[in-house]
């Protein structure tokens, strides 16, 4: 009977729970292991001895790159069915995305421990060269692993409703990474509260657990919506490049969703300096930093399981102009006041970090909305196209930022360290003539880079929202049309507006 | 060929005025009648006929009508088309049989020609209606139009142009315009054939040899069509002509049907989900007579109350109800009949099944065929014996035979697999490892999960193996399970409960093959008495239909006379139509009772806050919402707020006389409202003529607010031609008659329809 009961609470959404169990810890593993490798990665780099001005420079060239593998992996899984492919057919099962991910999914996690066994005793240049291929070779694959990922959220169910939640979890998840990977991974690392481990120790067994949490999506995964409902005419889907760029083109909205995203990720520039700010304005406790990301933690979950309902009372686009504006707020101010000032550093850290929390799945609720949106104007889906676009944008201008931040510091004086880990650089000493020792200009540039440069950039970040205008019962109706529950004309007579 | 009405002029009588009869009984009284014409519900209810609920206790009988017209040259050609006589007709000219035509729903066309004099003649046409013949009520008589086609030895035959639409996009259209030829004289002529489509002309050449009759092919594109769709149902006129002989004009619609399992149904390219509903044929008080703008303003309503489609059940309808689909973009499944082989009344379709299907499913494709708006044909209703292998046969044969006449339109048959496989639940259920004595004992849970099993979907499989789309009646339970175990079948819900909406309506946004559900019925109707009726307490012994008084079926989104009931705004909100939320009260007096409506019916609930001597009483409102909230206020003052489920919330309150308002909160902001409003006793009966000759009453107080429980006793006066077809309401059991001229008013309204010119004057008695 409560079997019963728990079926007839959702019947019309697809998935069982056990499919959605499954979708959820592969992308908790997915996001695991980005963000390890994200978290480590300049922190590692600069305690390799690589020239910081250098790296900044190798970083855009890579994202350029990176632009283009992206948008190639979005117009090619739009484009291929590989399950009609007899080859991969029985290698990959059905589906639509599903058979990418089961091709790809073990490769990113493969790529990250590549990086991280990078020897330090190589010359310069080898170790460039080697950050340049396994940094390349992790990026393609983590696009190839991400889009498909993402655009599941499309083809596993139609029911709006049922997406919602599914991206309402997967905030959670999101949060839970990130206070795992800013405080579990932090004091693994961390020479003072913590054993101190190497960076490349912590990475292999993260990676490892990564793998193995993926797994039951790749042996039980099932999509549900892989056929279009809204076509025009009687042709199975297909795309050509004009196609996906009229896809943008048309949808003005996405462009300002894109535009905003691409803001805030250019001037994240705190990746840049990671734990090390922790590490030199603290003494040697990097841990500092993840103390916000720890307190936020429980409120943040809290908080995150009242987003659809705090989306339904104050609109998506509003609630993420203001998480916003409070997010640049509390940045800024921690500029102004958080100097070598634990307790406004910390409860600073912690408003930004519940606003952002809610920010990025707020993020997510607007992206199918403006999916509908295209799909209503053109009849074509472009959730693949969508999402590669917008992992470049979160991904690619992400390392934009730490680029940034690098070069930045780079302008303020930093000089290149060489350790294994943080116990080794604490060892080493950090006073004036010591090994670890940086200047007050070069700290200030670390600051300026953590705290001033993601501040401005989230305030203009959420003012360029106030150019979204796709309201939000207008997205639902467009996504009835598009499913043939109400015609055209039906929706039109309800929508708030002409679009 | 020249088409004029044959309607008025006739004389009406009881029997078969055989000379027999006339010599046994005497001589009768004729009565003049103007066609159409039901005589059944010119007649007294009977509660002791032997028909009883089924036809609301109408009594049937034999009577035929007889005309007498006058003919210059008989040398032409000349035919009688009958729309509908129901039932078993004969059709006698100047003494002559010249047809017999058994479908009382189907049109045929009498051939005069070998029966004509110059001078005058008389054509009689005989109705047998005996025996029970139908599970509702079917009216009796000459009920639909009688057209006289005269024209030359060469002509057109009569609806002789089917156009196929083959091809058609935004850029062109194909069509296939077939058009059958006629020609009676002794040499052959060679002519021109010419079609004229939105002024594109296309001709051909053509012979007909000496008394042949030839079907004639043209291909036909139409430039940048406008597309006939729900949205915009545009029609095209052809013109057909043979030269200076003969001329036709056709109306039909370009639209295009696609149908998958992937993406469901698809008009023009654009996926459409099924909104449907079942309706009967009547007009309630003018009970069977077939009235255009009665028609129109039925398919109307349904499609401004959410209706995309309508099942035309459970018969072949009317031309008249396809025409007013057409304009009004309704899609319709026509339907072929209520019975194969097994009888369900002891005189139905099932006697003639075997004789006559094939005429009829033919007669069912032409009356369809140029219309576009219909776009499934179902070959059966509730036909039990689908689950045997040898009946399942006939099935397969009605298939084979309407594809070979009409390839480009869906197929389905509306199977109750409950019924279908009652007989043999304890084998299935052995089979399929369920507990027999538990479903025997009446264990519904039990019974449900059966009906669900794989083992219950086998003996139907292939009765549904040959259909295009397998029809499902209240068997919503095997739409997911079916779309697992056969990937392929596309569904529909041919038949459903009206308060099943809210499951079945997520169910077909889930499953692309379910393209839709009706929902039984759109529109109350007369006969099959009480099975939507209302009770109070616990639930009765099963007893489907309601006793004498009992006279309409008592379910129905819309009423005997068109009014909306409160059920049609819960499912309008429940398909995404209406932001707007609903207010209807439950009867204070059965305060505290348990509803129990039938499983057609809805609650007893009215859009009225009208409770005299209910003051300060403990009363119900429902409110139909799609809010995330929803807040009552009476008078002014919160009764309290509540979240719906399955677009529904209920509150309790005390009846105070005065405004109580529905306000919807979406993000905890008031947004739309509904509001009712206490009418004083100040009333009087307000006229709204809508023309031709239909006038809607309704009782209102000095502010123009309808006033439900004011019953007023009305009288109704026509003078000059004007004459009065029915007068009457909405009430399920009222013992009056719709010949009536003194009615009382039920829950303030009435509808008067009248035919001819002259003054209408109602009073208050």
């Amino acid at each position: 009977m409560a079997k019963t009961e728990r079926a007839n609470r959702h019947p019309d959404w697809r998935l069982t729970g056990k499919e959605r169990f499954n979708y959820y810890l592969s992308d908790t593993g997915r996001l695991f292991g980005t963000a390890v490798f994200q978290t480590f990665m300049t922190s590692f780099l600069a305690l390799r001895g690589v020239n910081l001005t250098l790296l900044a420079g190798v970083m855009l060239v890579l994202k350029m790159v990176d632009a283009v593998d992206d948008v190639v992996f979005g117009f090619l899984i739009d484009k291929l069915k590989i399950t009609e492919w007899k080859v991969f057919k029985k290698l990959t099962g059905e589906g639509k995305y599903l058979p990418w991910y089961r091709l790809t999914f073990f490769l990113f996690p493969l790529f990250t421990i590549v990086f991280y066994v990078m020897p330090s005793g190589l010359p310069q240049w080898a170790k460039l060269s080697w950050f340049i291929v396994s940094y390349l070779l992790y990026d393609f694959s983590c696009t190839l692993n991400e889009v498909p990922m993402n655009s599941l959220i499309m083809t596993l169910t139609d029911n709006t409703d049922e997406r919602s939640h599914i991206i309402t979890i997967k905030g959670l998840i999101t949060v839970i990474a990130a206070v795992v990977v800013g405080f579990a991974l932090n004091f693994l690392v961390d020479p003072v509260a913590g054993p101190g481990f190497s960076f490349t120790s912590v990475s292999v067994v993260t990676m490892l657990i990564c793998i193995g949490i993926m797994i039951p999506l790749v042996r039980n995964g099932k999509e549900y919506n892989t056929e279009l409902k809204n076509t025009e005419n009687e042709k199975s889907e297909s795309y050509t490049l004009r196609d996906m760029w009229n896809c943008v083109r048309v949808n003005k909205y996405m462009a300002v969703y894109l535009l905003s995203s691409l803001i805030a990720g250019v001037t994240s520039t705190s990746a840049a300096v990671g734990s090390l700010i922790s590490f030199y304005l603290f003494e040697g406790k990097t841990m500092i930093t993840s103390i916000p990301v720890l307190i936020a933690f429980v409120p943040a979950i809290a908080i995150n399981t009242q987003a659809d309902k705090i989306a339904k009372r104050f609109g998506r686009r509003n609630s993420m102009i203001l998480l916003g504006a409070v997010f640049g707020g509390m940045y800024i101010l921690q500029y102004l006041a958080g100097y070598e000032n634990i307790v406004v550093f910390i409860v600073l850290g912690t408003i930004a970090g519940l606003a952002n929390s809610l920010r990025a799945i707020f993020m997510n609720f607007i992206a199918p909305d403006t999916i509908e949106y295209t799909r209503y104007k053109t009849g074509k889906d472009c959730a693949g196209i969508f999402y590669a676009l917008n992992a470049f944008v979160t991904k690619a201008v992400g390392g934009v930022g730490a680029s940034i931040g690098l070069f930045v510091m780079g302008l303020f004086g930093w000089h290149e360290v060489t350790a294994q880990s943080y116990e080794e650089l604490l060892s080493m000493g950090m006073e004036v003539g010591q090994a670890a020792y940086q200047t007050p200009q070069a700290i200030q540039g670390m600051w300026v880079v953590y705290a001033l440069i993601p501040g401005v950039g989230f305030l203009l970040s959420a003012l360029i929202l106030l150019f979204y205008k796709l309201k939000d019962k207008d997205a639902e109706l467009m996504a009835k049309c598009n499913a043939g529950e109400i015609s055209r004309k039906e929706c039109e007579a309800q929508l708030s507006r002409k679009y | 060929m020249l088409k004029e009405s044959f309607n008025t002029g006739w004389l009406f009588f009881h029997g078969s005025g055989t000379a027999l009869e006339r010599t046994l009984g005497g001589e009768q009284t004729p009565t003049p009648v103007t066609l159409p014409h039901d005589a059944m519900i010119l007649e007294k209810r009977d509660p002791n006929t032997p028909a009883g609920n089924a036809s609301g206790y109408y009594p049937a009988g034999t009577v035929y009508y007889t005309k007498e017209f006058t003919v210059d040259d008989p040398s032409g050609a000349a035919y009688l088309e009958f729309e509908g006589v129901y039932p078993k007709a004969a059709v006698y000219v100047n003494g002559c049989l010249a047809a017999q035509h058994h479908n009382g729903y189907t049109a045929f066309t009498v051939d005069l020609s070998p029966f004509l004099k110059k001078g005058t003649n008389t054509v009689k046409v005989l109705v047998r209606n005996g025996a029970m013949s139908s599970r509702w009520y079917t009216g009796e008589g000459i009920y639909r139009d009688v057209w006289l086609l005269k024209g030359e030895n060469v002509h057109i035959a009569p609806s002789g142009v089917q156009i196929t639409v083959s091809e058609a996009d935004a850029q062109a259209a194909t069509l296939l315009i077939k058009t059958t030829l006629v020609n009676r004289e002794p040499r052959a002529h060679s002519l021109v054939l010419r079609h004229r489509i939105g002024g594109e002309e296309i001709s051909a050449p053509v012979t007909l040899l000496s008394g042949e009759t030839k079907t004639v092919t043209l291909r036909f594109t139409l430039a940048q069509p406008k597309l006939w769709s729900t949205d915009e149902p545009f029609l095209y006129d052809c013109e057909t002509i043979l030269e200076g002989l003969d001329e036709a004009r056709t109306r039909f619609g370009v639209r295009t049907l696609s149908l998958d399992a992937a993406r469901g149904l698809r008009i023009n390219g654009e996926p459409v989900k099924l909104r449907g509903g079942c309706i009967h044929q009547d007009h309630g008080v003018i009970g069977a007579v077939e009235h255009n703008a009665l028609t129109k303003r039925r398919i109307k309503k349904l499609r401004n109350a959410g209706y995309n489609a309508v099942r035309c059940a459970h018969f072949p309808t009317s031309r008249t109800v396809l025409e007013a689909c057409d304009e009004a973009g309704m899609l319709v499944m026509l339907e072929l009949c209520d019975a194969w082989t097994t009888p369900k009344m002891d005189a139905d379709y099932s006697a003639d099944f075997l004789s006559h299907w094939k005429a009829d499913a033919s007669a069912m494709v032409a009356l369809a065929f140029n219309h576009p708006s219909v776009i499934l044909y179902s070959i059966g209703n509730e036909i039990s014996e689908v689950s045997t292998p040898h009946e399942a046969q006939y099935g397969r044969q009605i298939c084979d035979l309407i594809r070979s006449l009409d390839p480009t339109r869906y197929l389905t048959n509306c199977v109750n697999p409950v019924l279908s496989l009652m007989d043999r639940i304890p084998e299935l259920a052995v089979k399929a490892g369920a507990d027999v004595n538990s479903i025997l004992n009446g264990n519904a849970e039990a019974l449900a999960e059966l009906m669900a099993s794989k083992e219950l979907g086998e003996p139907l499989a292939e009765a549904f193996s040959y259909l295009d789309i397998a029809g499902y009646n209240y068997a919503a339970f095997r739409y997911a399970a079916d779309a697992k175990q056969y990937p392929h079948r596309m569904m529909v819900g041919a038949e459903c409960y009206p308060g099943a909406l809210y499951e079945n309506w997520q169910l077909c946004k889930k499953l692309p093959q379910l393209i839709g559900d009706f929902g039984w019925a759109a529109w109350d109707y007369l006969g099959e008495a009480g099975v939507g009726q209302h009770r109070y307490g616990e639930a009765l012994d099963y007893d489907l239909y309601g006793a004498y008084p009992w006279r309409t079926a008592g379910c129905g989104d819309f009423d005997l006379i068109g009014d909306r009931r409160p059920v049609s705004y819960w499912r309008q909100i429940v398909w995404g139509l209406r932001k707007e939320p609903y207010l209807a009260v439950q009867d204070p007096a059965h305060y505290g009772e348990k509803q129990s409506p039938t499983r057609w019916g809805w609650s007893d609930a009215l859009h009225s806050w009208n409770f005299r001597g209910n003051e300060g009483k403990p009363i119900v409102v429902e409110v139909y919402s799609d809010a995330d909230e929803v807040e009552l206020l009476l008078n002014g003052r919160s009764v309290g707020k509540q979240k719906p489920v399955r677009n529904k919330v209920l509150f309790e309150t005390v009846y105070t006389p005065g405004e109580l308002t529905a306000v919807n909160l979406r993000g905890g902001k008031p947004a739309e409202i509904d509001r009712l409003t206490t009418a004083s006793d100040r009333v009087h009966p307000e006229q709204t003529d809508l023309g031709d000759g239909i006038v809607e009453i309704s009782v209102k107080d000095e502010n123009g607010v309808r006033n439900p429980e004011a019953v007023l006793t009305l009288t109704a006066a026509t003078s000059g031609e004007r004459t009065i077809l029915g007068f009457g309401t909405a009430d399920p059991k009222s013992e009056e008659n719709y010949f009536d001229k003194t009615i009382k008013t039920y829950h303030g309204r009435a509808l008067i329809v009248t035919r001819g010119e002259g003054e209408l004057k109602i009073e208050v008695l």
